[in-house]
């Protein structure tokens, strides 16, 4: 694998059983995606946009074909390797923001490094959050914070374990434009900052356009990748 | 997709991480979660406060296990010890104390009254450990030195009599040295049948109550050198004992007598709490399936962001252990309060004081038991968490895979199982029992999940497609994803299951009991009516215009001869399998020929008739009958009083030995026995009804509180100064004889030795139908208010709840405790709970030994009998007549006449202060009435 791709889709396929027969999700998708590049990944409801971002985060396995991300063949490994792959080299952001509502909003930031074991881990939790205009919020819970705050919650946390890849699986769509588009900002911003790769999942073609590259999706294939 | 032996989930509970996350995870749960875990708190505050009774009853015993028996080792028989036997008891040596027992008539002079008592001739300085406690303390020490006798304190109160105030026992006329208000080892249940008299030896012969052939009781109690073991000592002269028909008893005996009667209520309350903690376990399964549903979002988002399987899982187990260990803490304490409660409530069932100590280690048993059940119910839910997909975060539909193929799932099951069944087996003394009980736990959950899987079916596949929409949505909640159908069916269905159980275990036993609360059942038994007197309590009784529902002779008699086999020689063969009490025993026979309401023809011919033949036709019942290995044809030898009848078994009956009727064990054909010695027992009903007439007659007064309680003794309720206090109450020398208060005429006669042991219990057969309700309705009560907190946190109920039934079940105890007034209940020999009826063997009495067997109907040789044969010679009173109290001036004239057997020469029984023929029954007083009220308070339940 070239050294430059940190993501590598190889004949990705994802079917599930549907009653008699099985249904696929995603057919042989195959692409590469460079490191610090950003990609969208685009198409109709449906069309498998976020079975293949949760493929190709190690969060579900294929049901053929390969995933190599960040030189790890991730279909070799078993569900606490792809873990440990993701705590180490993939940060995520939801749609629905996906926080721990029992935990605070630096608490929610702390968690990708303490589940590494590491300690002290608050101040640099700390300063992302006042990166993304939350640094008065730290002790506030979720459902203490609006949806844009979440949101920037979730990008601090996503960021906090430094991932050589980020997942953003429609980061806007619970947001308004004014709220989704200061988190793209802070999106892109952390992303260029930090030499992140970002890949994106998203129906917002303004959105996509932002990224460097678009792959297009429907039926469960790529069809047009730019 | 996951990994079910994940290896580390130890290493993360013990990583600090995981125990923030899970306090920092339960923060908007933990009020929750904590009110849940309150599902097993009582569960283990039961097992708590069981527990340590357990270990306190067990310390109690070994620490007051002498001063239960007053000495190291007591000898008894039913005869004056012979000069071999003196020998022996020489040789055993150590310090020796006498004492003759048998039961007769106190008089008060003034105020006037005389009752039924057990009298007590002390030599010696008995009890060697403990002490006669008396009101002055002093009189313990001066009665001895013939400075009066020790009278009964309730006895006492009951004739307005005090300390200093002249009595009459028999001939002798002394006065009270003090009242006795405990005797070491046993339970104020004597002072309710036959309040005891101490006297000093030397004044005995003063009574004239004893003479040949009196029936006396003859105990010689040692303190023997500390280098003496009196367990082995009994070993060794074990040969003798038996040979000379001598009963022993040693601490040892005592203690072990006692731990299983304790045992039995250890168990069975240890028993019920489990339950209530598995319950309580349900309780928490269910609380924490909900909890975990509502944390799959997080653990997703935890396994999105790198979590492993242990660690995510880890963050849950600690939640689920903390959850435990604070309901095992909060179970702790609340158990170690309960404690203090315990000895008042359980006072009626145990028989010795016991200070009431914390057991740590029954704490740390009760919270770790309570702790892992907590733990292992918690696990079940909990083990979803392993089986959340990270996908969940992005796909809600992910979910996580279905238990039934985790295989960790059917380990936690099985670990639970084993658990239940651990403790079950650990509880009972047969294993089966213990298997039982977790074998029925398994198919009560395997019916209820059952049935809650077809409900589950039921409502998928028969909704009606018309139904009203609440209907349709209502039941398909029943089977929609995610239902709680099958937990809520457990945690409701074995709950019901419990207290339903319980409840019913309750009635049963109380039907049982108290059947003779029935109009149709009896209440009274008036018993050693001799046949001169038959007539004249019929009479009387018809007058009162009381139902006589029941009458049977009884004739006395004991086996000769099983199969060819004499008695002795079985008795010799220990491996024979037969009981020794059953061969010893004397059988209380009947002849009838019909079966009564409570038995039941199950082999054989039924009426028996004879047939001209010398050998009588008997039917015997089915338990004694397998008992002593005889069946259908098999000839038995009796000794029916000095002449030896040949019989032979042509029927087998069942018979319900709790009803509250004559039941008899071997039933002889009409014409077989009639001019046997017998005498004849009477069956009513409503006799307080009687008695309250006879006082009405005689313008007498009885007090309101008799009236309305016939069961309370008022004496002990008003004055007994022991009623509030842990009581020590153990062990019954009082047998059968004293019960029947018959003089049983033997003159020259070996009497048969009375069996301490456990088939030797009359006085709790007597006791049982009065007290055993309360006993059952206290314990069973104990359990059903420990049942119905674990039925009500399996319901996921409130606490609020829980606090309130503990409330009001501590007030209920201590009312009752405080307003204890009834007598105690006979735990002595495992009567501390219901069992089945027990054999009594206590009636010992002579028995020649027979030189031959003749086959000649025994009529003529009764009438040829010599009277000094004749066992039932002067048995010219009974209870009844001991009830209805005949002035002295009518006992002198009864003395020295014929006995109704046909015995002549002076009836031992006869003298002042003794019963009297019925036909003078009129005459008797209300106190006395009263009296023999309270000596049989229960209706009675008599096996013969």
């Amino acid at each position: 694998m070239n050294p430059s791709v940190i993501l590598e889709v190889k004949q990705l396929t994802k079917s599930y059983p549907n009653g008699s027969g099985m249904l696929t999700v995603v057919k042989d998708i195959s692409f590469q995606i460079e490191s610090g590049s950003s990609c969208a990944i685009v198409g109709p409801s449906g069309s498998g946009k976020t079975t293949l971002l949760g493929l190709c985060a190690g969060l579900d396995q294929p049901t053929s074909g390969e995933v190599h991300l960040a030189g790890t063949n991730l279909g070799a490994l078993g569900e606490d390797g792809r873990a440990q792959v993701r705590n180490e080299s993939v940060g995520f952001v939801f749609q629905n923001f996906q926080l721990i509502p029992t935990l605070t909003a630096v608490e929610n930031v702390m968690v990708p490094l303490e589940l590494r074991g590491q300690k002290l881990v608050r101040d640099e939790a700390v300063r992302l959050l006042e990166r993304v205009g939350l640094g008065q919020r730290l002790g506030h819970y979720p459902s203490q914070l609006s949806g844009g705050e979440q949101q920037r919650v979730a990008l601090a946390r996503a960021f906090i374990n430094r991932p050589k890849v980020l997942f953003a699986d429609e980061p806007t769509g619970n947001l308004d434009a004014e709220t989704g588009h200061l988190v793209i900002e802070n999106l892109f911003a952390l992303n260029a900052s930090l030499g992140t790769t970002l890949v994106l999942v998203t129906h917002d073609m303004e959105l996509a356009r932002r990224t460097q590259r678009v792959i297009r999706l429907k039926g469960g294939a790529v069809v047009n990748g730019e | 997709m996951s990994n079910p032996t994940s290896p580390n989930l130890l290493g993360h509970l013990f990583s600090s991480w995981t125990w923030l996350m899970a306090w920092r995870d339960s923060r908007a749960s933990r009020r929750r979660l904590l009110f849940f875990s309150c599902s097993i708190v009582l569960g283990i505050a039961a097992l708590t406060a069981i527990g340590s009774l357990g270990v306190n009853l067990e310390r109690a015993l070994e620490e007051q296990a002498k001063s239960l028996l007053g000495a190291d080792l007591v000898i008894g028989s039913r005869h004056t010890f012979t000069a071999e036997e003196e020998k022996m008891f020489t040789e055993i040596g150590g310090e020796q104390s006498r004492e003759v027992s048998f039961p007769s008539m106190i008089h008060f002079v003034n105020p006037a009254g005389a009752r039924l008592v057990q009298v007590r001739a002390l030599d010696g300085r008995f009890p060697f450990y403990g002490a006669l406690e008396t009101d002055p303390p002093t009189a313990a020490e001066a009665f001895r030195k013939g400075g009066g006798a020790l009278v009964e304190q309730s006895l006492l109160t009951q004739f307005n009599a005090k300390v200093g105030d002249t009595i009459k026992l028999g001939e002798l006329t002394t006065r009270v040295a003090g009242s006795l208000l405990k005797v070491p080892g046993e339970t104020v249940i004597f002072a309710t049948i036959a309040p005891r008299v101490y006297l000093p030896m030397s004044d005995l012969p003063s009574t004239g109550l004893l003479r040949e052939g009196s029936l006396a009781r003859h105990r010689v109690s040692f303190k023997l050198p500390e280098t003496v073991d009196a367990q082995k000592l009994v070993e060794k002269l074990k040969t003798k004992f038996d040979e000379n028909r001598l009963t022993h008893n040693t601490v040892e005996d005592r203690k072990r007598d006692l731990g299983r009667s304790m045992d039995n209520l250890y168990s069975y309350l240890n028993l019920v709490g489990f339950i209530a903690l598995l319950l309580g376990g349900v309780g928490v399964a269910s609380a924490i399936h909900v909890h975990v549903k509502q944390k799959l979002g997080t653990v997703a988002v935890l396994r999105c962001l790198g979590g492993s399987i242990a660690q995510t899982f880890a963050v849950y187990v600690a939640q689920g252990m903390a959850l435990g260990l604070f309901g095992a803490l909060l179970g702790a304490v609340l158990g170690v309060a309960i404690q203090a409660a315990l000895p008042q409530v359980l006072a009626d069932l145990i028989p010795f004081e016991f200070e009431f100590r914390t057991s740590w280690w029954a704490v740390a048993r009760a919270m770790s038991i309570g702790f892992f059940i907590c733990l292992l119910f918690a696990l079940l839910p909990l083990l979803a968490v392993r089986r959340v997909s990270p996908l969940a975060a992005i796909r809600v539909s992910a979910g996580s895979q279905t238990s039934s193929r985790d295989p960790l799932t059917w380990i936690v099951a099985g670990a639970l199982a084993a658990g239940v069944l651990g403790f079950a087996l650990t509880q009972g003394r047969d294993w089966r029992v213990g298997l039982g009980f977790a074998g029925g736990l398994a198919l009560v959950f395997a019916l209820l999940a059952a049935t809650a899987k077809g409900l589950i079916v039921a409502t998928r596949k028969f909704t009606p497609a018309n139904a009203p929409f609440t209907v349709r949505q209502g039941l398909a909640n029943l089977h929609r994803p995610n239902n709680r159908t099958l937990l809520l069916l457990l945690s409701l269905g074995l709950g019901t299951f419990l207290m339903s159980s319980l409840y019913l275990v309750q009635q049963t036993l109380l039907t049982q009991l108290i059947s003779s609360d029935r109009k149709d059942q009896p209440n009274a038994i008036l018993f050693d009516i001799q046949p001169d007197q038959r007539e004249g309590v019929s009479n009387l009784v018809h007058s009162l215009k009381l139902p006589i529902l029941d009458e049977a002779p009884i004739v006395t008699m004991r086996l000769n001869s099983l199969k060819g086999r004499t008695v002795e020689s079985i008795l010799t063969n220990k491996n024979s399998g037969i009981p020794n009490w059953t061969l010893r025993r004397e059988y209380r026979c009947t002849y009838s020929d019909r079966l009564r309401d409570s038995e039941k023809l199950i082999a054989g011919t039924w009426p028996l008739k004879t047939n001209g033949t010398d050998v009588i036709p008997i039917s015997v019942e089915d338990g004694i009958a397998k008992e002593l290995q005889i069946g259908l044809g098999d000839e038995v030898i009796w000794d029916v009083q000095g002449v030896p009848m040949k019989t032979r078994v042509v029927s087998l009956r069942e018979v319900d030995w709790r009803r509250v009727q004559p039941n008899f064990f071997v039933v002889f054909p009409p014409g077989a026995l009639e001019d046997a010695p017998s005498m004849h027992v009477l069956v009513a009903r409503e006799i307080q009804r009687g008695i309250r007439t006879v006082a009405a007659r005689n313008g007498e007064r009885i007090p309101q509180r008799v009236r309305h309680r016939p069961d309370v003794n008022p004496a002990n309720a008003r004055h007994h100064p022991r009623t509030d206090r842990v009581r020590g109450s153990v062990h019954g020398d009082v047998h059968g004889g004293d019960r029947t208060a018959g003089s049983r005429g033997r003159v020259g006669d070996r009497a048969f030795p009375a069996r301490a042991g456990k088939h030797s219990a009359p006085n709790a057969r007597c006791v049982a139908p009065a007290d055993f309700p309360r006993v059952v309705r206290r314990v069973c009560r104990a359990g059903i208010v420990v049942g119905v907190d674990g039925w009500l946190a399996g319901d996921g109920r409130g606490v609020g709840d829980f606090r309130v039934r503990l409330q009001g079940q501590l007030r209920a105890n201590r009312a009752a405790a405080a307003g204890r007034t009834r007598r105690r209940a006979d735990a002595d020999r495992g009567h501390g709970l219901p069992h089945e009826p027990r054999r009594d063997d206590s009636s010992a009495a002579g028995n020649p030994a027979l030189r031959g067997v003749t086959s000649v109907l025994p009529a003529a040789r009764w009438k040829e009998k010599p009277a000094s044969r004749c066992r039932t010679r002067g048995r010219c009173k009974g209870f009844f007549a001991d009830a209805l109290m005949i002035s002295q001036k009518r006992d002198r004239r009864s003395r020295g006449r014929s006995s109704p057997c046909g015995g002549r020469g002076p009836s031992p029984r006869c003298g002042p202060g003794r019963g009297i023929c019925a036909d003078r029954i009129p005459s008797g007083s209300s106190q006395t009435l009263f009296g023999w009220r309270r000596s049989w308070p229960c209706g009675g339940q008599y096996q013969y």
